[in-house]
C-alpha cells in the first residue's frame, strides 16, 4: 500500500489529482496539504512513500519546502509537480534533491508512471529535464561548491566574526561600518547560506571548519 | 608778558623823572635842613655871646656898685639904671634866642629872678649907705650874700653855656648826618638815573636796529612774494561776489597763463565771464552763485585764453564776509589744469567704461574687502556703491556659501593669478543670482599682489532654465521609472493571476476531462472510435495548448524563476531561452554562484538584460553573447558582451535610442550606472552596475 502526500494550494486541482491517484493506486493513503507548514506537519506525523509537491504555494514557496523536507528527511522522495516549464526549475529541483520534476500539463499517466518509478526508489527525469541537466553540467561542471563560497570577502569576514560570537555592534566598531550595514551583511549571509539564525550560522561555521 | 617798546620807554622815562624829582626834593629838603641847622648853630653862638655880654653887664654893674661904695659917689645909680635896661634887653634877646629850648627858658626864668635879686641887693646896699652908713660887718655880710647870689647866677649861666654847648654839638652832629645823607642821595640818585637813562638809550637803539632789520626782511619777503606770484602758475585773485564776478585784483602772473594783462580783468568786470566756454558758462556761474551759500568752491571749467584756445582751469575760492555777514569779496586760486585733465581723461574714460558695463565689475583687496563697485554691480546686486565699499565681499554671498567663497573663489585666484568659477550671490532684495565669475589677481609695480578684480556674467536666467530643465527631466525620469515599476507590478500581478488562477484551473479542468475520457474509453473499449471520445480528445488538446499559452503569457509577463530562484537562475534561464529562440550562442558566468540582491534590483537587472538581448537579436548581428553577472561587496554588475557589428554613436544618442534611455533610467533609479560601448566590427559591451547598499541605507 502506498502513502502519498499531495501538497497543492489549489483544492480543485487537488481533487483531480486525488482521483487520478486513487484510480491508479486503489486503496492508497493520500494526505493533502495546501501550504508549506501543513506539508511539514504531515511529514512529521507519518512516513510517506512519495510527496507530490507544487512549487507555487502561498507563503514560502515550494522550493523552500523542498529544501526543508530534504534537510529534515533526506530519504523522503519528493516529486515536484509544477506549472512552471522545466527549463526554469527542473535542474534546480533535481539539484536540491528532488526525485523528479513534472509539469502540470503532462499527461496524468505520466504522473502515475513517475510516482511508480520514485516509489521504487528511482528518480523520474523527463527527457527534457535530462537534456537541461546535461547542459547545466556541461556549463558548471559537477563540482558542487559549498554555499559559503558564494560569500564576498567582506561577507565572509562578517560571517566569521558572527560565528565567533561577536555582536553586530562589536563588528561595526571593529570594521568601522555602521550597525545597519553589518545587519544588511548578516541578512545577506543568512540568505546565501540558507540559514535562519545566528546559531545556525555558528553551526555551519563549525561544520565547515570556518571557525575552530 | 609782552609790553611794547614805546610803553617801556615811557615807563623808563617816568621812572627817571620820578627819580630826578625825588633827588631834587631830597636835596632841597636836605639843604634847607642844613641851612636851618647852620642858623641854629649860629644862634647858639649868639646865645653864648649874649650870655657873655650879660655876664659882662652884671660884672659891670657890680664893679660900679663897688666903686660907688668905695667912692661914695652915686655913679652906680646911673649905671644901675642903665644896666637894668640893658640886662632886660639882653634877657629878652636870650629868651627869643632860646625859645625852642625849654631847659634854657627855665634857666632864663631862674636867671631873671637871680639877676633881679642881685640888682635889688646892690641897690639895697647903696640905699643903706646913702641912708647912714652901715656897719662894716653888716656890709661884709651883705657882700657875702651878694657874692652867693652872684655865684648862683654864674652857675646858671655856666649851665646855660654848657647846655648851648651840648645843643651846638648835637646840631653839628645832625648837620653832619644830614649832609652825608644828602650827599649819598644825590650821588646814588644820579647814578641810578644815569644807569636808567643809559639802559633806556641802549634799549631804544637795540629796538631801532631790530626794526630796521625786520623792515629789511619784510621788504625782501615782499620782493620774494612778488617774484613767486609772478612766476607761479597759480593765479591769485579777488573778485566781487555778485553779478559777473568781476575781478577786483589779480596776480600779475595771469598774463603768463592767459596772455591777458591784469588790467583787462580789472577794467571790464564781465571779461572773465565772457570768455568761459559756452558749455561750461552756465555751470561755472551757478557754482559761483552756490559759493555765496557754501562759502567755498572748487570747480573746473574751460576758459578761452588770448590765443583763442580753450584751456581747462581749476577755480578754488572762498567767500569773505563782512562783520554783518554780507558777502564782501571772493578770493581764490586759478590754475591751468589742462594737462592734468588730459592725463586724467584717459583714466576717467577707462573707469567710465568699467562703470558702464552692465555686468558686475568688483575689486577687493587681498583680505576680501570691497575697493570698487561699478554701476553694473549696483544694478544687479542692488547695493549702491557707497554701501558696498569697505564691506567684506561675503556680504553678497549666502551664509552657507561663505566657505565656498574662500575655498573655491578667493584661494584659487591667489594661487593661480586667474580663476573662473560659477557662483551664486544674494541681491539686496534677497533674490539669488547666479554668475559666471572671471577673476584676476591685481598686482602693483613690484609685481606684489594687491587685490582681486572680478568680472561676472549673470547667468541666472540660463541657470533657471537649466534648473527647470533638470527638474523637469528628473521628474520625467522619475515618472518613467514610476510608470515602469507600476507596469512591472502590474505584470507581476497579472502573471501571478494568470499563472496561478487560470493555469491551475485549466490544469484541474484538464485532469477532469482526462479522467472522463479515460472512463468512457474504459467503458466502451477501444474497439471503435466514438464521436464523444474524439471530441473529448480534441478538448484535451485545446486545454493543453491553452495551458501552454497561459504559461507562456505568464512567463513573458514576469518569469516566476526570477521571484522563485533569484537573479542568477533567472539570468541563466533567460540565456537558455534566448539561445533557443534566436539560435545565438549565449554563455553565462555568475560569480559567486549564488547572488543575493534586493527584488527591485533583480527586476531592474533582469529587465535590462531582456532589453539588451532583444537589441542583440534585432540589431547586433552577433553569433555569440556572453553574460557576466558579478557581485562584490559594494555592487552587483551585469555585463553583456556580443560579437556583433558594434553600436554606433548615432545609434546611442539618436532619436530612436529610447530603449537605451529606458535602461539608463532604470539603472539610475537604483543608484546605478549604465554604460554602453560599441566597437565597429568587434561588438558591443553593455555594463550595468548597481550598488548593493544605497547611501540612504547608512
Amino acid at each position: 500500500m502506498i502513502n502519498i502526500l499531495l501538497a497543492d494550494d489549489h483544492p480543485y486541482l487537488r481533487r483531480g489529482l486525488v482521483q487520478i491517484l486513487l484510480d491508479a493506486f486503489p486503496g492508497a493513503v493520500i494526505g493533502e496539504a495546501s501550504n508549506v507548514p501543513e506539508v511539514l506537519a504531515h511529514a512529521q506525523k507519518q512516513r510517506w512513500d512519495v510527496v507530490v509537491l507544487d512549487l507555487n504555494m502561498p507563503g514560502r514557496g515550494g522550493l523552500e519546502a523542498l529544501h526543508d523536507l530534504k534537510r529534515l528527511y533526506p530519504s523522503l522522495p519528493v516529486l515536484v509537480l509544477s506549472m512552471h516549464p522545466e527549463d526554469q526549475f527542473a535542474v534546480r529541483v533535481l539539484r536540491a534533491g528532488g526525485a523528479g520534476y513534472l509539469t502540470k500539463d503532462s499527461a496524468p499517466q505520466e504522473l502515475v508512471h513517475a510516482i511508480k518509478t520514485i516509489w521504487k526508489g528511482g528518480k523520474y527525469i523527463t527527457p527534457n529535464a535530462a537534456e537541461l541537466l546535461a547542459a547545466y553540467l556541461q556549463q558548471h561542471g559537477d563540482s558542487e561548491q559549498p554555499l559559503h563560497c558564494s560569500l564576498s570577502d567582506r561577507e565572509y569576514q562578517v560571517f566569521s566574526l558572527i560565528a565567533a560570537g561577536n555582536t553586530i555592534t562589536d563588528i561595526s566598531n571593529q570594521l568601522s561600518l555602521s550597525v545597519k550595514t553589518i545587519s544588511t551583511y548578516r541578512s545577506r549571509i543568512l540568505v546565501k547560506l540558507d540559514l535562519n539564525t545566528n546559531a545556525d550560522l555558528a553551526r555551519y561555521a563549525v561544520q565547515h571548519r570556518i571557525v575552530e | 608778558m609782552n609790553v611794547s617798546l614805546e610803553k617801556k620807554i615811557a615807563v623808563g622815562l617816568g621812572a627817571v623823572l620820578v627819580l630826578l624829582l625825588g633827588i631834587g626834593f631830597a636835596s632841597y629838603w636836605s639843604t634847607t635842613d642844613l641851612i636851618n641847622r647852620e642858623v641854629r648853630a649860629a644862634q647858639t653862638h649868639q646865645v653864648r655871646e649874649t650870655i657873655e655880654h650879660l655876664l659882662y653887664l652884671l660884672e659891670d654893674v657890680e664893679d660900679k656898685q663897688r666903686l660907688d661904695l668905695l667912692t661914695g659917689e652915686n655913679q652906680y645909680l646911673q649905671s644901675y639904671r642903665g644896666a637894668g635896661h640893658r640886662i632886660d634887653d639882653v634877657l629878652h634877646n636870650l629868651t627869643d634866642l632860646t625859645r625852642d629850648s625849654q631847659i634854657q627858658q627855665a634857666h632864663l626864668l631862674a636867671l631873671r629872678r637871680l639877676i633881679d635879686l642881685r640888682l635889688a641887693q646892690l641897690k639895697e646896699t647903696i640905699d643903706l649907705r646913702d641912708a647912714g652908713r652901715i656897719a662894716a660887718h653888716e656890709q661884709i655880710v651883705r657882700q657875702h650874700a651878694g657874692k652867693e647870689t652872684m655865684d648862683t647866677i654864674l652857675m646858671v649861666l655856666g649851665q646855660m653855656r654848657d647846655q648851648e654847648q651840648v645843643l651846638l654839638l648835637n646840631w653839628s652832629k645832625q648837620a653832619d648826618g644830614a649832609a652825608a645823607f644828602t650827599y649819598a642821595l644825590i650821588i646814588g640818585g644820579t647814578v641810578v638815573t644815569l644807569v636808567l637813562a643809559i639802559g633806556g638809550g641802549v634799549l631804544i637803539l637795540y629796538d631801532l636796529s631790530k626794526r630796521r632789520q625786520a623792515e629789511k626782511a619784510l621788504r625782501a619777503g615782499q620782493a620774494h612774494q612778488t617774484l613767486i606770484l609772478r612766476t607761479l602758475p597759480v593765479v591769485m585773485y579777488s573778485a566781487t561776489p555778485s553779478g559777473d564776478f568781476g575781478a577786483l585784483w589779480v596776480s600779475e602772473n595771469i598774463e603768463a597763463l592767459t596772455g591777458f594783462a591784469p588790467r583787462c580783468f580789472l577794467e571790464d568786470s564781465s571779461f572773465w565771464a565772457s570768455r568761459l566756454h559756452p558749455h561750461d558758462q552756465k555751470r561755472a556761474l551757478m557754482e559761483l552763485e552756490k559759493l555765496l551759500q557754501e562759502s567755498s568752491l572748487a570747480t573746473e571749467y574751460r576758459w578761452q585764453i588770448r590765443s583763442g584756445e580753450y584751456r581747462w582751469f581749476r577755480d578754488e575760492g572762498v567767500l569773505i564776509r563782512r562783520a554783518d555777514g554780507t558777502p564782501q569779496e571772493i578770493i581764490g586760486l586759478w590754475t591751468d589744469v589742462t594737462a592734468q585733465r588730459q592725463a586724467g581723461e584717459v583714466i576717467r574714460r577707462q573707469a567710465d567704461i568699467i562703470n558702464q558695463i552692465q555686468e558686475t565689475v568688483i575689486s577687493v583687496d587681498l583680505d576680501g574687502y570691497v575697493k570698487s563697485w561699478n554701476t553694473g554691480a549696483e544694478k544687479l546686486l542692488g547695493y549702491p556703491t557707497d554701501e558696498a565699499l569697505g564691506k567684506h565681499i561675503s556680504f553678497v554671498y549666502p551664509v552657507e556659501d561663505r566657505e565656498f567663497l574662500e575655498r573655491e573663489v578667493i584661494d584659487p585666484v591667489k594661487a593661480n593669478g586667474t580663476h573662473q568659477v560659477e557662483v551664486r550671490r544674494r541681491t539686496k532684495s534677497g533674490e539669488m543670482r547666479f554668475a559666471q565669475l572671471s577673476l584676476t589677481l591685481l598686482r602693483d609695480d613690484t609685481d606684489a599682489p594687491i587685490g582681486i578684480i572680478g568680472y561676472s556674467m549673470d547667468i541666472t536666467d540660463r541657470k533657471r532654465v537649466q534648473e527647470a530643465l533638470l527638474t523637469s527631466r528628473n521628474q520625467l525620469a522619475a515618472l518613467a521609472v514610476r510608470l515602469e515599476s507600476v507596469r512591472e507590478e502590474e505584470r507581476t500581478r497579472i502573471a501571478l493571476e494568470v499563472h496561478d488562477v487560470l493555469g491551475q484551473a485549466l490544469t484541474g479542468l484538464k485532469l477532469d476531462v482526462a479522467w472522463v475520457y479515460k472512463r468512457i474509453a474504459e467503458s466502451i473499449g477501444l474497439v471503435e472510435p466514438s464521436a464523444a471520445l474524439s471530441r473529448l480528445a480534441s478538448a484535451l488538446e485545446l486545454l493543453d495548448s491553452t495551458i501552454h499559452s497561459v504559461r507562456d503569457i505568464a512567463t513573458a509577463l514576469r518569469p516566476s524563476v526570477l521571484d522563485e530562484l533569484g537573479l542568477a537562475a533567472a539570468v541563466e534561464w533567460q540565456a537558455r531561452e534566448f539561445h533557443t529562440r534566436t539560435g545565438i550562442a549565449c554563455e553565462t558566468t555568475t560569480s559567486p554562484h549564488k547572488i543575493v540582491v534586493a527584488p527591485e534590483q533583480s527586476t531592474t537587472l533582469f529587465r535590462i538584460l531582456q532589453e539588451i538581448l532583444t537589441n542583440v537579436a534585432r540589431h547586433a548581428k552577433a553569433s555569440h553573447v556572453h553574460i557576466r553577472l558579478e557581485e562584490s561587496d559594494e555592487q552587483v554588475s551585469l555585463q553583456v558582451r556580443d560579437n556583433g557589428r558594434g553600436i554606433t554613436d548615432v545609434e546611442q544618442s539618436g532619436p530612436n535610442a529610447f530603449g537605451l534611455l529606458g535602461m539608463r533610467l532604470r539603472a539610475q533609479q537604483q543608484g546605478g550606472t549604465f554604460d554602453i560601448r560599441g566597437t565597429s566590427g568587434t561588438g558591443t559591451t553593455v555594463t550595468v552596475r548597481i550598488p548593493l547598499y544605497r547611501p540612504i541605507d547608512d
